[in-house]
């Protein structure tokens, strides 16, 4: 036992433990973010094991079993079926995977490239903060559903084609965001030290200022990656982004709107799904921004 | 006798004619101006004066702190040689920490709140005042090779001489964990790194308890004598400035308005401000309170014609509001700017008693038309 904690010790130091311990207390102390946590975190585990989870595998794609069309929700089939009769349970959990794709894949690109935007123009200020933040501005005039339906509709329409059609105009709020944050914390004294100290720009910016514009930022991403997905199930709904045969939870939600109220299973399951979801990740955001004590502009 | 300046034959730092503005809403803020400074080469100098005389300022502008615009700086600052102003930023970037380094008055918030010290400090060894070299070499210096360990080793070192309790544990703190004193010692600490020429002190310790800060400045003094630098130190309390300073400038409103040796100004302080400031220290020979000088500092925007300080000055007349002073010098280190040193025959000049009498009648005056 002895050797056990002075390996952990090593690892982590007590006081580091100590400090985790704490925030993780400031994050438990409400329920909400708590739950919020689990919902997040159970979705993305069944996502990543669905093929070992979902009762049905074989009913992702264009598979059919007309027999079973529209078989109300039981214990063979807990969501019920939809028109091919496909299991719903099955293709919503595959519906998940393509969502958190579209969050992940958006905020992938979306992230880094506002950051490095807001960091450059805030850190430097003068002309190229104002031909940045002008060029945001231009984009962020710009609805996110228009344009990507504006691109979703020039393509062919697919799950890639509004990945990227959402992802060229979500940077903007992260560049604005950082920008912000960079623009204060440029004339906090440590910075000026490091600088006095020799640093170079890029140290400034990434070692000094970004460290420091951590915490909102996580904090946005998080309540972000809910606000994506509803747009992706959004785009789905009306037809420019998951194409049938492929579980979108959007295009599911869409495809049962034709048999309201009769075979209601086939809307409101997958319905209720990205709204589990996105209250899953709202209320972790709010529970990270409660742990971390920042304001973000909503 | 004639200018003074330099009054050193090789100044590491030199300052002329530095003037600072600032463009605000409300007009035109001139804070400093025209500034003639010098600093040898292991001499330590004071600049001393009221808060809000421009002394922070001058200091920002010579390392290159101040935002242009809204700031407007001219004039030249020589350091060991090199034009700073026309320095281009790369070799400017290496200059700071190399040639300069800097501690800033407020501890607390002059270090970086999210890494620990020692990261911190290992970095500043590591890649303070060299020249940006690309991400690669980067990347290779902070995460591969001996380099990093080196640094963090000098760092340490560096803690331990500048007397920081438990410099191990220190290394691994967190800034805000670390008390004000230590948090002090960890900036000299960074300033000292990579050993600079030049050492800027602003106001050390003044946002410490007296006690720390006594302990502080002593420290100062000690690495000084060891390390055989030049300082120029920035402060508002003149027995700080006696106790460690070589020579001392007293500023007001943003100009030099005396200069001189700290035996010349003390013994024979001819300034008006100057001798206010000395009627201000408090003394404990005496029952009443030590006299202030009434009124406060300009304002910057439209700030008053002719010699700055007239509007306080007990010996102010007509010739005061029209024209700037002339700068009178009595030695090669000593210079004055008042008028009444400009003439050949000045009279009898005022003394520190007549002073303290003056200003204690104003004082009386003053509070009766009130």
């Amino acid at each position: 036992m002895s050797t056990d904690t002075s390996t952990l010790d090593r690892i982590v130091s007590p006081a580091q433990r100590e400090l985790w311990y704490r925030s993780y207390r400031r994050f438990a102390d409400q329920p909400m973010s708590v739950v919020g946590a689990v919902i997040v975190a159970s979705v993305i585990t069944l996502a990543l094991l669905a093929p070992y989870i979902a009762p049905y595998p074989e009913h992702v794609g264009s598979y059919t079993d007309f027999a079973n069309s529209f078989a109300a929700p039981s214990l063979d089939h807990p969501f019920g079926t939809d028109k091919a009769g496909r299991d719903l349970l099955t293709r919503v959990i595959y519906g998940y995977r393509l969502s958190l794709l579209l969050a992940g894949t958006v905020l992938g690109i979306g992230v880094p490239i506002g950051v490095f935007l807001g960091l450059v123009a805030g850190y430097s200020g003068g002309w190229i903060d104002a031909a940045i933040m002008r060029l945001t501005d231009t984009f962020l005039a710009l609805p996110p559903l228009v344009l990507a339906l504006a691109i979703a509709s020039v393509f062919e329409p697919t799950l890639e084609i509004a990945i990227f059609a959402v992802a060229s105009l979500w940077w903007t709020w992260y560049a604005r965001l950082t920008r912000g944050l960079a623009a204060s914390e440029r004339s906090k004294e440590y910075v000026q030290a490091a600088e006095l100290a020799g640093a170079g720009r890029l140290h400034v910016m990434l070692r000094e200022i970004l460290p420091n514009c951590l915490s909102p930022l996580l904090v946005k991403m998080t309540l972000d990656a809910g606000i994506v997905i509803l747009t992706g199930a959004s785009l789905s709904f009306i037809g420019l982004g998951v194409q049938p045969p492929r579980p979108g939870l959007g295009t599911m939600v869409a495809s049962g709107t034709n048999f309201l109220p009769q075979q209601w299973w086939v809307s409101i399951f997958p319905g209720f799904a990205i709204f589990v979801l996105v209250l899953g990740f709202n209320m972790l955001g709010d529970g990270l921004r409660d742990m971390f004590d920042v304001e973000v502009e909503q | 006798m004639t200018v003074t300046e330099p009054v050193l034959d090789d100044p590491i730092l030199e300052v002329s004619d530095l003037s600072v503005g600032f463009e605000g809403f409300d007009g035109y803020a001139d804070v400093v101006n025209g500034v003639n400074l010098s600093v040898g080469r292991s001499e330590i100098v004071s600049i001393v004066g009221e808060t809000g005389c421009g002394k922070s300022v001058t200091t920002k502008a010579i390392t290159g702190l101040l935002d242009q615009p809204p700031a407007r700086v001219s004039g030249t600052v020589t350091f060991d040689g090199t034009d700073l102003f026309s320095l281009p930023q790369k070799e400017r970037v290496s200059l700071n920490g190399n040639g300069i380094g800097m501690v800033s008055q407020d501890p607390m918030s002059s270090l970086n709140p999210v890494f620990e010290l020692g990261e911190q400090l290992t970095d500043t060894a590591q890649f303070g005042g060299k020249s940006p070299s690309g991400p690669l070499s980067y990347v290779r210096r902070r995460y591969f090779g001996e380099d990093r360990s080196d640094a963090y080793q000098r760092a340490l070192d560096t803690l331990k001489q500048v007397q920081m309790p438990n410099p191990e544990g220190a290394m691994k703190s967190y800034p805000n964990e670390l008390s004000g004193g230590m948090c002090q010692r960890a900036l000299i600490a960074q300033a000292l790194l990579n050993e600079p020429d030049l050492l800027i002190a602003d106001e050390p310790g003044t946002a410490l308890d007296v006690t720390i800060h006594d302990k502080i400045l002593s420290l100062l003094s000690d690495i000084i004598a060891e390390r055989n630098m030049s300082i120029l130190m920035i402060t508002h309390n003149l027995g700080v400035a006696r106790e460690l300073s070589d020579r001392i400038y007293i500023m007001y409103g943003g100009r030099i308005v005396e200069s001189g040796t700290t035996t010349e100004i003390f013994e024979h302080p001819k300034h008006p401000y100057t001798q206010g400031l000395l009627a201000s220290i408090p003394r404990l020979s005496s029952d009443s309170m030590s006299d202030g000088i009434d009124g406060s500092v300009p304002e910057y925007v439209d700030p008053p014609d002719g010699c700055r300080f007239h509007p306080r000055c007990p010996y102010a007349d007509e010739s005061c509001q029209s024209q700037q002073p002339p700068k009178k010098a009595f030695s090669k280190t000593a210079s004055t700017e008042c008028v009444r040193y400009a003439s050949d025959d000045p009279g009898p000049e005022p003394t520190m008693t007549e002073t303290r009498r003056r200003l204690n009648e104003t004082a009386i005056s003053g509070a009766d038309s009130t």
